[in-house]
């Protein structure tokens, strides 16, 4: 590790520890994950390797740069690039409200973000503001591929436990176990909803069962009409039926009539008809978006 | 004719025989003219070879001082004290047995040969250790190593055959509780020329020919896949980088890898090639490969839905639009772009040249005639070797190691699905593309690959821990070796586990047609 000289523990991981670093060299401030290596174990642990492999294919301006990776005999480090505080942090340092140019600009980055992963075939599979990442310049990346995986090749053999419960879209509490795109992109609604409010969960559930009823208050339950095939899903249990009674204007009372257009578009419970990334960053609501955000290409 | 021929060979065995035994005089030197001069020039060569490489020689003598004593203990004649502790310095090994008995003319070519090769081997230290080891049959981990760390490169030597140098001539009348050990024998009817010539060899599972490297290249041997003893290449002396022609790190250093995490692109054909001008000897198989992606669209038959997905996908047609941004840094990293799922294990490929096809007006049909099993399977394997003569497994090791991941796949109550194992077999298929699979780290890296590509597939806890149960016991590896080779092979891929979906499918769906 003489490479790089740690300076303080940014947090735990799910493999291991974080530690913020600056490299001796170029003085360039980093973040390192340590994983432990383990023989008698099972290797590598999966979510390193994720990181590892999906993050090698996806260098976008959105997406958490990997620097390096750093083997020794009994551990590996990975070398991230350095953000100064995620979205949480972010709305936890917040004195009042959130200025709404800035909840625009963080959603299409984060939706640029997205499609940029989509394109080449990644889920992200656990967006939340924890895992999102602020820099001074104001710029959002996406982070902590360690729940990630490839798609494109249909199978129902992906994995119903992911994605954290307050961002866990209605088809994979139900025990979905294929899913595609549309995962993320209920994900990207909750937190844009989180956006708009400061910083305040839209849907913070207990368990799955208080999920699935509070995301079915606000947008009604499901039924074989409005979800075709959701009755067919391996953990489905009929729900009491609420009505879609709660307005998004009530929910989301500072967000304007399109950003309220594009959060219902996000929030659709049927994954077919749930907006895709690409689509929702041509939505009319970024119309007016800061052309130096839009024209900020990687 | 036959008996013609027999008659001739006896007689001219015999007269081999005949003249060889009439050279040899009562105190043990060889009489006969030209070789006699064979004799002298070969202790020429090797005064100069011992001078070339005393240091060596001493600590050759250290290591086989056991082995000498072997030897010295049987003889009771030598042929000349000179030569005989020559060639005890020189040459190690104990195994083969001329046919002919001319050890000088052996001498010679043995010596420069391996000369030759001791040179070579004194570079790499770790070689020559792992040789007198397995000379001396006191630890054989180190022989795995040994070969990885030579292979891709040419030899020359190959054509040494390695010798023995016991060669007092003994008689030895019928009787019983004689035994023979490290000896050559000879039958001989009481009067006459002898008729059968052999020699006893100790016989050992693990300890190989230690020249069996060398004969390699030359001859090829068969690879037999039967069970083998779970320590026999690991315990603790491999290493799989080493195995894998990786570097790694040293003296509890950190590695860095951030060279490899250039994201994996599709490039042009133009880059292509001319990724692989200056560093690859065998451009020519390249171009097979490169090639090869029109050949796999016509004959992918079985299915015809799967043509308009092959058509689509080959990297080919979509690739030349684009344009990419290129340094030269980038370049090397992208080993593995062009790869194409059917280029190695060719669907095709299940039926020889026992075809005849016939054309008519309105129809088309082929007569298939039936082959032995047997000699099907040479001649794939040679059409195989044809196409791909790098490649150190042949079609049917490939195919029956894939058919071995698919068994360890699919398991009563919690397998793992196929996607994984067509996914593995990318993988696994791009490390043989490389060249980096040989006899020994075979089964290591399918396991590895196995792995691997369940852990991307949400392989996890009590179905992970099956399935790596199920890797060792199928593939008789230890875990330890397994977890090795799993971060060695994940380097080899340079981190390229995230493969586009084309390069999966066509093994997926044929994984799913077969089952």
């Amino acid at each position: 590790m003489q490479k790089y000289e740690k300076l303080e523990k940014i947090g735990e991981g799910t493999y291991g520890t974080v530690f913020k670093a600056k490299n001796k060299e170029t003085h360039e401030i980093v973040a390192l994950k340590r994983v432990r290596l383990d023989d008698d174990d099972e290797g590598v642990p999966s979510s390193a390797l994720r990181e590892i492999c999906l993050l090698k294919e996806l260098k976008h301006k959105n997406i958490v740069r990997l620097y390096d990776v750093l083997h020794s005999e009994k551990k590996l480090t990975l070398v991230f690039e350095h953000c100064d505080q995620d979205l949480k942090k972010y709305f936890d340092s917040l004195n009042g409200e959130i200025d709404l140019d800035v909840v625009k600009s963080f959603m299409y980055q984060l939706l640029r973000g997205l499609a940029f992963c989509h394109s080449h075939n990644v889920l992200h599979r656990d967006l939340k503001p924890q895992n999102l990442l602020i820099n001074k310049n104001g710029e959002l990346k996406l982070a902590d591929f360690g729940l990630a995986r490839a798609f494109g090749i249909p199978v129902k053999c992906y994995s119903a436990e992911v994605v954290t419960l307050w961002y866990r879209p209605p088809d994979v509490l139900f025990g979905a176990k294929l899913y595609t795109t549309s995962i993320d992109m209920w994900s990207a609604g909750c937190i844009f909803a989180e956006l708009a409010n400061s910083g305040r969960p839209l849907f913070p559930g207990s368990d799955v069962d208080d999920q699935l009823k509070r995301i079915f208050k606000l947008l009604g339950t499901p039924n074989e009409d409005t979800w075709p095939g959701v009755t067919q899903l391996p953990d489905y249990k009929p729900l009491p039926v609420y009505q879609p009674s709660l307005g998004l204007a009530q929910v989301v009372p500072r967000l304007p009539a399109r950003g309220r257009d594009l959060l219902a578009r996000l929030l659709t419970c049927n994954p077919a008809l749930r907006m895709p990334a690409d689509d929702a960053m041509a939505h009319a609501y970024f119309h007016d978006l800061n052309p130096s955000v839009k024209n900020d290409r990687c | 004719m036959f008996n013609n021929r027999f008659k001739y060979e006896k007689a001219r065995r015999r007269l081999a025989a005949v003249t060889f035994l009439s050279n040899i005089s009562l105190d043990g030197t060889i009489k006969g003219t030209d070789l006699v001069h064979l004799a002298e020039k070969s202790l020429k060569t090797e005064k100069a070879d011992v001078g070339d490489s005393n240091t060596e020689h001493d600590e050759l003598k250290n290591n086989s001082c056991n082995r000498q004593k072997k030897i010295q203990v049987s003889p009771l004649h030598r042929l000349g004290a000179d030569n005989h502790s020559l060639s005890s310095d020189s040459e190690l090994t104990n195994t083969i047995t001329p046919v002919k008995s001319n050890i000088n003319t052996f001498r010679e070519r043995c010596a420069s040969g391996n000369t030759d090769s001791f040179k070579d081997k004194q570079a790499s230290g770790r070689v020559k250790k792992g040789h007198l080891v397995s000379v001396t049959g006191v630890t054989t981990d180190d022989k795995s190593s040994t070969e990885s760390l030579n292979f891709g490169r040419i030899r020359n030597v190959n054509n040494c055959i390695p010798e023995n140098h016991s060669k007092e001539l003994r008689l030895v009348r019928p009787s019983k509780g004689v035994s023979f050990r490290d000896e050559r024998l000879a039958f001989a009817p009481s009067q006459g020329v002898p008729c059968v010539v052999f020699s006893t060899i100790p016989y050992s599972k693990t300890v190989r020919n230690p020249r069996s490297d060398l004969r390699k290249d030359g001859v090829r041997r068969r690879n037999t896949s039967g069970p083998r003893p779970l320590s026999a290449i690991t315990d603790n002396g491999v290493d799989p980088f080493d195995l894998l022609g990786l570097e790694r790190e040293e003296n509890g250093q950190d590695i860095s890898y951030s060279k490899l995490l250039v994201p994996s692109r599709v490039c042009t054909r133009e880059q292509y090639k001319k990724m692989y001008e200056g560093d690859f000897t065998d451009k020519s198989n390249w171009k097979i490969l490169n090639r090869h992606p029109h050949v796999i669209a016509r004959c992918f038959s079985y299915e015809s839905s799967q043509r308009t997905t092959m058509a689509a996908s080959p990297p080919h047609s979509s690739v030349e639009m684009k344009t990419f941004d290129w340094d030269e840094g980038t370049l090397i990293s992208q080993k593995y772009v062009h790869y194409c799922p059917n280029v190695l294990d060719d669907p095709e490929l299940i039926a020889g040249k026992h075809r005849t096809l016939l054309t008519f007006t309105s129809y088309m049909t082929s007569i298939i005639d039936y082959v032995r099993p047997q000699d099907l399977k040479k001649e794939l394997n040679d059409k195989f070797r044809e196409k791909f003569p790098h490649i150190k497994l042949t079609l049917s090791k490939l195919r029956s190691i894939k058919k071995e991941m698919r068994k360890i796949a699919k398991h009563d109550g919690g397998g793992i699905d196929l996607l994984s194992v067509a996914q593995a077999y990318v993988y696994f298929e791009k490390l043989i593309l490389a060249n980096l699979i040989n006899k020994d780290n075979r089964k290591l890296c399918a396991g590895a690959c196995l792995l691997l590509s369940a852990k991307l597939n949400d392989v996890k806890g009590e179905t992970l821990k099956a399935l790596i149960e199920r890797i060792e016991t199928t593939f008789r590896v230890n875990r330890k070796d397994l977890m090795r080779f799993e971060f060695a092979v994940l380097v080899a891929l340079e981190f390229g586990l995230h493969v586009p979906p084309y390069e999966v499918f066509p093994h997926y769906q044929r994984l799913l047609h077969d089952s």
